[in-house]
């Protein structure tokens, strides 16, 4: 597609393009307002009309960060989030290796049965957890969480990785295995290492896909365990909402990632390309 | 379609001449473990919620649970709330897709011209798409508040007075529409100009030779081709279009009255604000069987044009 447009600059060209630009920025205009509100002291975020100019403040900032409550939710998703994006990719490179090296008959039921979670509405799934958790004592733990979200995530490391995987040339292995590694050894010794590039997409997906949950927290997870997006609830009262304040803790909660994404979107692109063409 | 799809070589049959024969066990293993996992964690509570479907069971009764066979699928059927909800989820659903799909199309073909910044354009155009679904329906409720809200100051530059968007039952869907017109826009870009790209340039040249103005050429070369990747945009947001809870329960909590208590949230308060746990299971059965429903055929479809 690339080349063939790069023609004569002509004035529906160039109308075009500048379409394009306007489009795409005016699509950050709503989060710039979410910072801007965060910036803003309680009266000015409730201006009518709006604000554009005013002096900011960190008020909101610390104000959320001094009040416990959300620190301890932000917290609780950090700690959740790193152990289901740990699991997945442990479970997903081993899963996802062995569908792309293997064509037996049980290891394909296996792996598409792996895949298919992926289409499963939370709904139908929110409910048998509350009530297998419930009986186990399991509610508002982190393993409860924790498992819960890893049937988001797994399927689709473990998709992303045999794709991965694919692409490495079996001679890797071979020239390991003729060297006496055991087919696991040769698996983290030999494959895991020359596949960074697709375990860092991999793993910053599932660090975003977890930290992004809210259903299954809110229904979950408990005092102990509510995780950040739950937590922002908090600022909403039957009074009122404190807006300044939950702009400043959505601010938080979208920080890492907002990092993310801007740090790694080519990687970001082919793994959603790749895992909705399947 | 692309080359996650074509695989570079044949995969190596289970246990080939350099292997060790117990080098099967292996396998299973490394496959086996989280196949067990997942297994466990989506079979189990899938037919545990089939089976619930089938009780009379409010958590907050201590006379507990009663078998009731296909009782709770009868009173849905007679149940006014659930055809509202069904139908409200339709109208959500297709709006929603109709609008993502057809303005995705359009910022696709934009996005897929070369120009300085284009690269830099396809990038912050994944901004919304992967901001935390809850943060965005926080945010459009700011954004749509009756005195406040920058949506309501713009609209009163052109003269148009205050809209009590969240607050009005016939306004509340369409700006609960809008803001994941916001969030998943890109999604249906990023599909489409995958797609875009893997249409080779002389296919285009040969229409120009033809003669083929802009228009002609979209219509009767670019969207044929693109056709399979549309309906998997299709797909994929229609899917999660109906499943979708986050953004509209923190935006109006399925309010004013029930005007945006989709299924999703109808059975979320059923099981979970009135502990009537057989009937939110009921209608998490039904939403189930019409995810199957509507994305079968389109699965057939894409692999038919493929």
């Amino acid at each position: 597609m690339a080349g063939h447009r790069r023609s004569r600059p002509t004035p529906l060209r160039s109308a075009g393009i500048v379409l394009t630009w306007v489009i795409v920025l005016s699509s950050l205009l709503p989060l710039l307002w979410l910072l801007s509100t965060s910036l803003k002291t309680a009266s000015d975020a409730f201006a009518s009309p709006p604000l554009f100019i005013f002096t900011p403040t960190f008020e909101n900032f610390t104000a959320v960060l001094g009040g416990g409550d959300f620190l301890a939710a932000y917290k609780n998703s950090i700690i959740v989030v790193i152990a289901t994006t740990a699991l997945s990719l442990l479970f997903g490179i081993t899963a996802g290796y062995t569908l792309a090296r293997t064509t037996g008959k049980v290891t394909r039921t296996m792996g598409t049965w792996i895949i298919l979670v992926r289409m499963a509405p939370a709904m139908g799934f929110a409910l048998p957890f509350f009530l297998m958790f419930r009986f186990f004592g399991l509610l508002d733990s982190y393993l409860a969480l924790v498992l819960v979200y890893m049937t988001i995530t797994l399927p689709f490391v473990t998709w992303i990785m045999s794709g991965y995987f694919r692409s490495i040339p079996v001679e890797l292995e071979e020239a390991a295995r003729m060297d006496g590694c055991t087919r696991v050894q040769a698996l983290f010794r030999v494959i895991v290492p020359s596949s960074w590039p697709g375990i860092a997409t991999c793993a910053i997906f599932s660090f975003i896909m977890s930290w992004n949950e809210f259903f299954y927290p809110l229904v979950l997870a408990g005092r102990n365990t509510s995780t950040a997006p739950v937590a922002l609830q908090g600022f909403i009262s039957s009074t009122g909402v404190n807006w300044g304040q939950l702009s400043a803790a959505s601010i938080l909660v979208v920080l890492p990632v907002l990092v993310f994404t801007i740090f790694t979107q080519k990687g970001l692109v082919r793994g959603l390309t790749a895992g909705a063409i399947k | 379609m692309t080359t996650q799809l074509t695989r570079e070589r044949a995969p190596v049959p289970l246990a080939p001449g350099f292997l060790k024969r117990d080098d099967n066990t292996t396998w299973y293993l490394l496959i086996g473990v989280p196949f067990a996992l997942l297994f466990l964690l989506t079979a189990v509570p899938l037919a545990l919620s089939l089976y619930t479907s089938l009780l009379d069971w409010n958590l907050g009764d201590p006379a507990g649970a009663t078998f009731v066979g296909l009782q709770n699928f009868l009173d849905l059927m007679v149940d006014g709330a659930f055809w509202h909800a069904l139908l409200l989820t339709a109208y959500q659903v297709i709006v929603t897709v109709v609008v993502q799909v057809s303005l995705g199309t359009c910022i696709a073909l934009l996005l897929s011209q070369e120009f300085k910044g284009a690269q830099f354009l396809r990038s912050v155009y994944l901004i919304p798409m992967m901001t935390t679904p809850v943060v965005v329906g926080l945010m459009w409720r700011m954004l749509f508040n009756t005195d406040s809200g920058m949506v309501n100051y713009l609209l009163s530059l052109v003269g148009i007075g205050p809209v009590n968007w969240l607050g009005d039952a016939a306004t509340a869907m369409p700006a609960v529409i809008g803001s994941d017109v916001w969030l998943s826009t890109p999604f249906v870009v990023v599909i489409l100009l995958a797609g875009l790209r893997s249409i080779p340039g002389e296919v285009f040249e040969a229409g120009q030779v033809d003669g083929a103005g802009g228009f002609r050429m979209f219509w009767n070369i670019t969207l044929p081709l693109l056709k399979p990747m549309i309906l998997l945009a299709v797909l994929f947001r229609t899917m999660d279009a109906i499943r979708r809870f986050d953004t509209i329960y923190v935006m109006t909590g399925g309010g004013p009255g029930n005007s945006t208590e989709t299924l999703d949230l109808f059975a979320y308060f059923n099981a979970f604000t009135y502990l009537e746990v057989g009937k939110g299971a009921a209608i998490a059965t039904v939403m189930l069987i019409i995810i199957f429903l509507i994305s079968f055929p389109i699965l057939r479809t894409i692999q038919r044009a493929n």
